[in-house]
């Protein structure tokens, strides 16, 4: 038998005298070496040269593809039976071609041979076992990232394809099948020479007794060639589109074609969400390129068929598991969660990290206490040993349990009913001219949106969005209070706050919704910010982050939550801006150059200004045409709640709160957390907070805000929220260093006063809760209007039904039914509705007069009932008896009447303009979340081993033929705590099962 | 050791114990928050009440209960203005209106036969629309109700001697539904059969409460409209036998009152019974006084007058009028503590008369006489003449009275002071009476008497005004 190793190079300078000096130490030497360099600008050719001589290296352009380069050195090899091909950063360990040659010998029916390509520099890591391809293009190896080498794998097989470095082949079979397709320049020609082999019957195996050390370079996509120009991916993906077209059966090409563009565009969202935009649009120009372009999958296919003499069925074994890209997007899906939900909880620790690393010394992870009865005890047990744990259990079923009258079709308070389905949502966010009183083209809340798209995700199912979150408001605010104030005790203290300390002060906080008479009064907007809120101020805890680029996300995150909660309750950004403007004061003051980074000052302005972007489409209608003073209106019916001072300091946000002692507690509390000095300037900064939302609310107070029927004011449930958040905040930072000050006797009484307070405002609250009897929730609204009215109305937007109420003496207001009624989104539209003085009048004289010309009116407004609420007065009823044009109806009960309007509502009575505006901001809109989602996202890192390889290689590399991998094949960040690079102990497998080797 | 200049200057400073910043911090923030939340006071939603506003009115129904076919329908505008009105004949099957041209006070006679009819004046022509049924062959009359929504009738009969029928004529195209609840001696009557009784547009329901809920003794019933409106009058007809009974429209009162005055008592009148009925839910204790044209004084010898809630008590006055002082009475004024409803029957040679409790009438009053019938007045002696009464201040008032053709019969100013009635005879052929006045409160009647019996002809408020109510779209 003899081989002819084939070194293609370019630019390998910084590998190629380890690579040279491995080809020499081979245990069975090489017969002829032939190396073809395709024009490095570095000292490469003088490296092989200098090695092998003069003869032996042959010099071609920049551009050749691999495949044209390996030509090139086969026309120069004189004939021998095996081709050994290498790349200039894969350096073969010094048995490599003998295990190889031993296993040609064992089975003379193989034709390509593959050895087991371990990680450069590590030398540890394995890289590939033999490869093959799923059906979305993914190149599977069937390894777990980073997983060391054991010898766990050492089994000889039957595989798709070898990688070109280190790869046996009989010259025989290479010149037979074609050489290497120059339609795969550098990128998956490796993938596609082993398909192409097994569909012409010959055999490919992967001999892991032959070791052979890859630097993958190319890996990395750091470098560009005039091949892939900047855009690696894109090379990268269409290589894997076009591997899979050509070769795929045909029976299966329609179905593969159609599945390629949906996973294209689900590969696409996995990018956007780790923020890897490029990535993303590499991923949609590589499907066009090839879809554009259908002659060249024709031409290839052609070109195959005359070789591809195997049976299909044959060589399906060798390929990935259908099944195996739908386990690897939930792996991607899960780790993403992980990665949202574990953002920023060590700010603390990094920002320690960061100093002990200034100082120069260790940096080691802080054990959690959590982790106190090892890895090794089981979850359950782990649980039911914590007692803050179980409490916090107790106190989410107790939650549950006190918000059980909201399952159902829930409205009551200032909540209306949701409508049926999360279209109507939809329509009533994305409509210019809504169908509401007689027209209006007041812009729909912002708050719409989220609900729209949370609705969407239940399956469109609305009532069941707002149970949701009003079941699961209380705890979220756990979660996210927990969250934030364990992270905010540790800025505090390398240990953190005690877990009951953090126990009590996210339970207290979580009560807030409840206790503060927001949820029984059906208060949605106060409810969700109340929920959103402690997630915010973590996400803002990232303002303090050592890293750049980490300060950058907690701006986007921060921007993202308090655009969610500003969108339900506007005063809310008021309330971030004096903050931010007083944080931004002492920054100054404390260090007048930090403002001047912009990774310090810009993330907060983003944060504060994101929202002004994202809600453009509320924000800007109301700007432009009015009310301006409308925006300060949040969610939810009017009237706003009616606060007094007192009732802010205590948490009180609606009429049926719990006793206001709670709260009161909590506020002294507050107070005395000022008295220690050592968290003094934290405690500060959350009075400092209270105190923005104070002045906010005394500000937003003043303002009167015109609205259909009269004036209203902004509710302040929502500064209430704040403060008392804010309060509890102080009371567990200053807490724990209470607990440590006091000595002796003062000391035990202290802590007894203390637990009896604390306990007491959390138990009284919890109580209160679960009693309950303090809302007005309700699933089965009385409505005055009657059932076949109802229906009626449903029949079209110009089915409307007048309401009206009072009584000649004290007046007589009207309200207009229209479709399912008010429902929840559309109470905002109408209270900023400017009142339709023509039809006020309409239905004046329709009260006054029995004239003909007034019912008539009415059908051309779009009204086919009057519905005369309980008490009816007389007069009323008299006049409109007596009008013609009208027709008695049947009401609910005696004292409500009701009439027909005998002609026939218009059709057109209340529609309106469409507006392309509109259309614009919400697709602006639509793109600035997409965007600000993206750069909320984790940030992605590629498999680990890169950074050695990467340095120092800026040339474009064609020797270096790589996988290409989708996001799935990324690492996301924040998820690594436990299996980021190098920190895995071999045999410590604790991969997904995805990630598990690939079983065929 | 020796200290340095500077270390000493540190530690006097310190000596000093000034607080640092951070104590300064931890005062100032509660207090500048607390005076911040201080200044935050709440907005409750302010309940307004928004009165409506006053205008001229710009309709006015009446409707005249069915009779018989001899009868008259009288038809004027009592401002002695031209008019226009539209009259509809209320029946099974639609039937057309009939426009009407009311010249300049004249009294416009249509034969309507026995059909009830409702008459319809708007804007211009609406205020000052009177209409009346006159019974052919005797002196009942009434004058056609305008259409309402509750009306009280007290002294109605339900059995054999007294049986009273209630008319209830829907002017709408709609149906109208009354619920009448009736009120006995003993309480208020359980009286499934006359609730929800539905009358369909344009038509007329009669209802016999002897048929319906046979009684004995003296009721007082509550006509209230609950769907659409209706003109409702009452026809009482006394004596047990054909031939001794006597037929008489019995005016209804619009509510209960705490003063009602019944006007108008005829001479000679026997058997006089005041019947009193308290709807409410207290006992109502009430005093009774006789006005003249001289004075109005409490009666002597009268038992103290408690009506038990919810029922209706009888009064014989035969008593109370037969002091010589009484001998110049007009009218009864009943002073009760709480809202009461009353009335007067009386004999004269052997005609049921009935004097109900006179409306206010604020700025105009108006009437149709006997003179508009027709066949003119009453063959015989009649005599006619007006009662004034009630008045809270001292003032003037205009009365006109023309005959059918609208010539004026009687101008006259006639000065009105409280306390004491006044009474003016009228001429003969009077068809319409008009009496105008400053808001003095005054109520009045004409009292008419041939030697066959008499009648009372209320005076009633010509409606001048509707209020229009404030509407505004829903507010928060």
């Amino acid at each position: 038998m003899t081989v002819t190793a084939l070194l293609v190079s370019h630019g390998g300078a910084t590998w190629l005298p380890a690579v040279l000096d491995g080809i020499a130490a081979q245990t069975r030497p090489v017969d002829h070496l032939v190396a073809v360099d395709t024009g490095s600008k570095d000292e490469s050719v003088e490296l092989i040269t200098d090695a092998w001589g003069e003869q032996a290296v042959h010099t071609t352009s920049r551009s050749t593809p691999y495949g044209e380069a390996v030509e090139i050195g086969l026309r120069a090899t004189p004939e021998t039976e095996w081709i050994w091909l290498l790349h200039d950063d894969s350096n073969p360990a010094p048995t490599a071609l003998a295990e190889l040659l031993a296993a040609a010998s064992a089975h003379p029916d193989v034709d390509i041979l593959g050895p087991k390509l371990r990680e450069w520099p590590s030398l540890k890591r394995l890289l590939e076992l033999g490869i093959t391809i799923t059906g979305t293009g993914r190149r599977e190896t069937g390894l777990e990232r980073g997983e060391y080498d054991q010898g766990q794998h050492d089994e000889q097989r039957r595989v798709l394809a070898v990688n070109t470095a280190g790869m046996l082949v009989r010259r025989s079979v290479l010149e037979e099948l074609g050489g290497f397709d120059r339609e795969l320049p550098i990128f998956g020609n490796d993938l596609d020479f082993g398909w192409r082999a097994a569909l012409a019957g010959r055999h490919t195996m992967v001999v892991p007794e032959a070791v052979v050390f890859h630097a993958e370079a190319a890996h990395r996509g750091l470098r560009r060639t005039p091949l892939t120009g900047r855009h690696t991916h894109y090379q990268e993906r269409r290589s894997a589109l076009f591997t899979l077209l050509a070769n795929s059966p045909s029976r299966l090409l329609p179905f593969r074609a159609i599945r390629l563009a949906f996973g294209t565009f689900w590969r696409m969202l996995g990018f956007l969400l780790v923020r890897s935009v490029g990535e993303a649009l590499d991923e949609l120009a590589a499907l066009l390129s090839i879809y554009a372009h259908p002659g060249q999958i024709v031409r290839a296919r052609r070109w195959r068929r005359p070789s591809a003499t195997a049976d299909p069925a044959d060589v399906k074994p060798l390929l990935a598991p259908v099944w195996l890209p739908y386990r690897q997007g939930l792996d991607f899906v899960s780790d993403l969660a992980a990665a949202a939900t574990l953002q920023a909880q060590d700010v603390a620790e990094r920002r320690r990290a960061a100093r002990i690393a200034a100082e120069g010394g260790p940096v080691r992870p802080r054990q959690h206490e959590e982790d106190e009865l090892g890895e090794e005890s089981g979850l359950l047990v782990r649980f039911l040993t914590n007692p803050v744990a179980v409490l916090l259990a107790v106190f989410v079923i107790a939650a549950l349990v006190a918000s059980r009258t909201v399952w159902g079709h829930v409205s009551g308070g200032a909540l209306a009913p949701a409508p049926e389905h999360a279209g109507d949502w939809w329509r009533t966010y994305t409509q210019h001219w809504h169908l509401l009183v007689t027209g209006t083209d007041v812009p729909a809340p912002a708050y719409l949106l989220p609900v729209a798209l949370g609705a969407s995700l239940l399956g469109g199912n609305a009532p069941l969005l707002v149970s949701l979150i009003l079941a699961l408001a209380v705890p979220a605010a756990l979660w996210g209070a927990w969250r934030f104030l364990r992270v905010a005790g540790h800025l505090r203290w390398a240990e953190g706050a005690s877990r009951w300390l953090l126990a009590w002060g996210a339970v207290s906080y979580a009560l807030i919704p409840a206790t503060s008479g927001a949820w029984g009064d059906g208060r949605l907007g106060t409810v969700v910010t109340a929920a959103v809120l402690p997630w915010l101020a973590h996400a803002a805890l990232g303002f303090a982050d050592p890293e750049p680029d980490r300060r950058w996300r907690a701006g986007w995150r921060t921007g993202l939550l308090l655009a969610l909660a500003v969108a339900f309750t506007p005063g809310l950004w008021l309330v971030a801006l004096l903050v931010g403007l007083l944080l931004a004061v002492i920054g100054v003051a404390i260090n007048p150059g930090s403002m001047r980074q912009r990774s310090v000052a810009g993330p907060p302005l983003v944060a504060i200004g994101l929202p002004l972007a994202l809600l453009l489409p509320w924000l800007g209608p109301l700007l432009v045409d009015g009310p301006v003073r409308g925006l300060l209106l949040g969610a939810g019916r009017l009237p706003s709640e009616s606060l007094s001072g007192w009732d802010l300091v205590v948490g009180r946000a609606g009429s049926q709160s719990a006793p206001m002692l709670l709260g009161a507690t909590v506020a002294v509390l507050a107070l005395v957390a000022l008295v220690p000095r050592g968290p003094r300037l934290l405690v500060a900064g959350c009075w400092i907070i209270a105190l923005a939302a104070a002045a906010t609310a005394l500000a937003v107070n003043q303002v009167r805000i015109p609205v259909l029927g009269g004036t209203a004011t902004s509710g302040l449930g929502v500064f209430a929220v704040v403060i008392q958040g804010a309060f509890i905040t102080a009371v567990v930072l200053a807490g724990e260093e209470l607990a440590h000050q006091l000595v002796g006797t003062w000391r035990r009484l202290g802590a007894v006063l203390a637990t009896v307070l604390l306990g007491a405002v959390v138990l009284v609250g919890t109580g209160w809760f679960v009693v309950g009897g303090h809302d007005s929730l309700t699933t089965s609204p009385n409505d005055v209007v009657p059932a076949y009215m109802q229906d009626s109305s449903a029949r079209g937007p110009e089915h409307g039904v007048l309401v009206l109420q009072g009584s000649v003496a004290e007046g007589l207001t009207y309200t207009i039914r229209r479709e399912d009624g008010t429902t929840l989104g559309e109470d905002e539209i109408i209270a900023l509705t400017p009142e339709d003085r023509e039809f006020t009048a309409t239905v004046r004289t329709l009260v006054s007069r029995p004239a003909a010309g007034a019912a008539a009116a009415l059908a051309e407004a779009g009204i086919d009932y009057v519905l005369l609420d309980a008490p009816a007065d007389s007069q009323v009823s008299a006049t409109l008896d007596a009008s013609v044009g009208l027709v008695q109806a049947s009401a609910q009960d005696r004292d409500t009447r009701a009439w027909q309007v005998e002609r026939e509502p218009s059709p057109t009575a209340v529609s309106g303009p469409g507006s392309w505006v509109r259309t614009v901001l919400i697709v602006v809109q639509l793109v600035l979340l997409a965007a600000a989602l993206v750069l909320c996202g984790p940030t992605r890192r590629r498999a680990p081993g890169g950074a050695g390889s990467a340095s120092g290689a800026s040339a474009p590399d064609p020797a270096r033929p790589t996988s290409e991998g989708g996001p799935e094949a990324r690492r996301v960040e924040e998820n690594a705590a436990g299996r980021d690079a190098g920190q895995r102990e071999p045999g410590a497998s604790r991969g997904t099962s995805s990630e598990k080797r690939v079983r065929r | 050791m020796t200290e340095s200049p500077t270390q000493r200057g540190r530690r006097a400073v310190q000596g000093r114990r000034r607080p640092d910043v951070t104590t300064l911090i931890a005062l100032a923030l509660p207090v500048v928050t607390a005076v911040a939340v201080g200044l935050v006071t709440p907005h409750p939603t302010p309940v307004v009440a928004h009165p409506p506003s006053e205008g001229r009115l710009v309709q006015l129904d009446r409707g005249c209960p069915p009779g018989s076919s001899d009868d008259t329908v009288a038809v004027a505008n009592a401002t002695g203005s031209a008019a226009r009105a539209t009259q509809r004949a209320l029946g099974e099957g639609p039937t057309e209106p009939t426009h009407l041209r009311l010249p300049a006070g004249a009294v416009v006679a249509t034969g309507t036969g026995a059909d009830s009819v409702v008459l319809t004046a708007q804007d211009a022509s609406a205020v000052g629309l009177v209409a009346a049924r006159f019974a052919s062959g005797s002196v009942a009359s009434v004058q056609c109700p305008v259409a309402s929504s509750e009306v009280w009738f007290t002294g109605v009969g339900a059995r054999a001697g007294q049986q009273t029928v209630l008319q209830i004529a829907n002017p709408d195209a709609g149906p109208a539904v009354v619920d009448v609840s009736v009120y006995s001696g003993k309480g208020l009557v359980d009286t499934p059969e006359v609730r929800g009784i539905r009358v369909p547009g344009r038509s007329v329901a009669s209802v016999d409460l002897a048929q319906t809920i046979p009684r004995r003794g003296e009721l007082a019933v509550q006509v209230a409209v609950s769907r659409g409106r209706a003109a409702i009058t009452a026809l009482e007809s006394a004596g047990l036998s054909e031939s001794s009974r006597t037929g008489e429209w019995l005016p209804g009162q619009a509510e209960p009152s705490t003063t009602n005055l019944l006007l108008g008592l005829p001479r000679d009148g026997e058997r006089r019974v005041l019947t009193l009925a308290n709807p409410g839910e207290s006992e109502a204790v009430v005093s009774l006084e006789l006005v003249t044209d001289s004075n109005t004084f409490e009666p002597t010898g009268l038992p103290r007058i408690r009506v038990r809630p919810g029922s209706v008590l009888r009064v014989p006055l035969a008593q109370a009028l037969s002091g010589k002082a009484a001998e110049g009475a007009t009218g009864v004024l009943v002073d009760s503590s709480v809202p009461l409803t009353a009335a007067v029957r009386s004999r004269v040679a052997g005609d049921l008369v009935l004097t109900p409790s006179a409306a206010d009438l604020g700025e105009e009053g108006a009437a149709l006489l006997p003179g508009a019938a027709a066949g003119g007045p009453p063959t015989g002696a009649a005599t006619a003449s007006l009662v004034l009464a009630g008045a809270t201040s001292a003032g003037r008032a205009t009365l006109t009275v023309r005959n059918a053709a609208g010539e004026a019969l009687l101008e006259r100013t006639i000065r009105v002071v409280p306390d004491r009635s006044l009474t003016v005879p009228l001429p003969r052929d009077g068809a319409l009476l008009d009496l105008t006045s400053a808001d003095l409160g005054i109520a009045a009647a004409v009292v008419v008497a041939t030697p066959k019996g008499a009648t009372v002809v209320p005076v009633l408020d010509v409606p001048q005004h509707s209020l229009t109510a404030q509407v505004a779209p829903a507010g928060p």
